[in-house]
């Protein structure tokens, strides 16, 4: 009997057995054979029997909390050379030496580069640039806004290729993008929900107390979501009031909004009436956003590969709750 | 296999749910190779603990691209992890193997019936070739298909089907089934 076949008829009988079919039910397709499966089947169940054995549950649970506490108390992951040491202005001051350096030539083939090519780190260092320049939060909520533009575009385009680990990267840059939309709208005390976190938004108006998260150079697959302003403490009791604390708003009391400076030949009324129409503006292209984003990612969903699509729907979900969150935040 | 690929992808965010989903639907199944081919259910404890233990540690590093699923890449760290184990364990006298077979020559009669434990399945494991326990241990008690062992053993799927085959005619040899 032709060896080949009868390992072949043998895995077939095995895989029926293991799925329910008894001894007999095998045997009885290959007649010809039984005599020779027979015991081996036997033998076959008796030692899969044999193996179905299961550790102690108390060693099982045990096992796991110390499993998951030492993963925990892990160090983070090293993040790659270039993030790993430095505070936010040093990533700002290596991006625009990168760029001076690069040349503009450089810097404008990586605008319409893509996650897994050779430029991408460019492109993200020079968007780094880009908002460290903008010096108003409104200016800067705009400037999110257009980068998760590029998010969406990048996810849609990696989700095509099948690139499971780009479109994860990418939602995270858009999560976090919007998250700062959210951050630099909303106005005084008002608190954002962050991927587990919450935080309470620093005032909206005051340029240099806004934690600021430009989209990390070549944010590795463990990177940490951006870092944000912690949450007010309560002083503890017979501590006195930092400077800072004696200028907050007692609970309750109405917003008080900074006095806002104001620049020749425009009145403040001028000022507020801009900063309304700006919000009005970010409010206008967050809505078309909203909508128009997640259409385009479930366009791309039936075209993905099925090995992209439990990521793309997460983008597509993160998506969704980041347009939410923004748009709440200019309520 | 999608499903682990997404958890692999939270897991390694360190995502304490998708950790958790992992190390259940895999450390029973790690457990029974173990104890096959340690023969020592306390020793298999530990041993697997120690198993999830590096995984975890480096889970970072564990890429789908290069071709092997999750549980692969676990069975690989299971078997580097009992090779030291026994080698560590080289001296110490192993119980023969005579004994599991006079044990099952005692009553003829009930040998098509008895119930094999996984001590005598273990010792007779240890008597078969290295890639033969493997396959058993990868098939019996880690419930691995073909194409899962072989990816293991990196190996092709028939000669996988054919150590299959030689183990198990060597298993009934050494248990007299």
């Amino acid at each position: 009997m032709n060896g080949k076949r009868t390992d072949d008829i043998l895995n077939i009988c095995l895989e029926r057995l293991f799925l329910g079919d008894t001894i007999e039910q095998c045997l009885a397709s290959y007649p010809e054979m039984a005599a020779e499966l027979e015991p081996l089947l036997r033998t076959a169940m008796l030692s899969r029997q044999a193996a179905a054995i299961s550790p102690r549950p108390e060693f099982r649970a045990r096992a796991r909390a110390e499993l998951l506490r030492s993963v925990s108390q892990r160090p983070e992951p090293r993040r790659r050379w270039f993030a790993a040491w430095q505070p936010a202005w040093v990533t700002s001051l290596v991006a625009v030496l990168v760029l001076l350096l690069a040349g503009t030539g450089t810097v404008a083939a990586s605008a319409n580069s893509m996650p897994d090519e050779p430029l991408y780190p460019v492109k993200l260092a020079t968007e780094t640039v880009q908002v460290t320049l903008t010096r108003s939060p409104l200016d800067k909520a705009v400037l999110f806004t257009r980068l998760a533009d590029r998010r969406v575009r990048e996810i849609a385009v990696m989700a095509e290729k099948g690139k499971a680990g780009e479109v994860e990267r990418a939602a995270r840059r858009l999560d976090i993008h919007l998250t700062q939309v959210a951050r630099l709208a909303a106005p005084v005390g008002q608190v954002v929900e962050s991927e587990g976190e919450v935080t309470m938004m620093a005032p909206a108006e005051s340029e240099g107390e806004i934690s600021i998260m430009a989209p990390a150079p070549e944010a590795p697959p463990d990177a940490i979501p951006a870092p944000v302003a912690p949450p007010q403490r309560p002083r503890p009791p017979g501590v006195p009031p930092d400077d800072k604390e004696k200028t907050r708003r007692p609970e309750g009391a109405p917003a008080e909004r900074p006095a806002l400076k104001e620049s020749p030949g425009r009145g403040l009324k001028e000022q507020q009436e801009q900063k309304l129409e700006k919000r009005a503006e970010l409010k206008r292209k967050l809505l078309q956003r909203a909508s128009e984003h997640p259409e385009v990612l479930l366009k791309v969903m039936d075209r993905a590969p099925e090995s992209a699509k439990p990521a793309l729907r997460r983008a597509i979900e993160r998506s969704s709750q980041g347009y939410q969150k923004a748009l709440d935040s200019l309520e | 296999m999608q499903n682990e690929q997404d958890l692999v992808l939270r897991a390694q965010q360190r995502d304490e749910a998708a950790l958790t989903q992992l190390y259940e639907a895999n450390f029973d199944k790690i457990y029974r190779y173990v104890v096959i081919k340690i023969g020592d259910r306390t020793e298999a404890e530990d041993i697997s603990q120690q198993v999830f233990l590096n995984a975890f540690k480096s889970i970072s590093t564990f890429k789908r691209q290069q071709g092997i699923p999750f549980s692969a890449w676990l069975y690989r760290i299971a078997h580097n992890q009992v090779v030291d184990y026994l080698r560590k364990k080289a001296k110490r006298p192993a119980v023969p193997l005579e004994k599991v077979m006079i044990q099952a020559e005692d009553d003829p009669t009930m040998t098509a019936e008895r119930n094999l434990d996984m001590e005598q399945l273990s010792q007779a494991a240890r008597q078969l070739t290295s890639a033969q326990r493997e396959v058993i241990s990868l098939r019996f008690a880690g419930g691995l298909s073909i194409a899962e062992v072989a990816s293991v053993m990196s190996k092709s799927e028939g000669a996988v089907k054919a150590l299959q085959h030689s183990a198990i005619v060597s298993l009934r040899k050494l248990l007299s089934v």
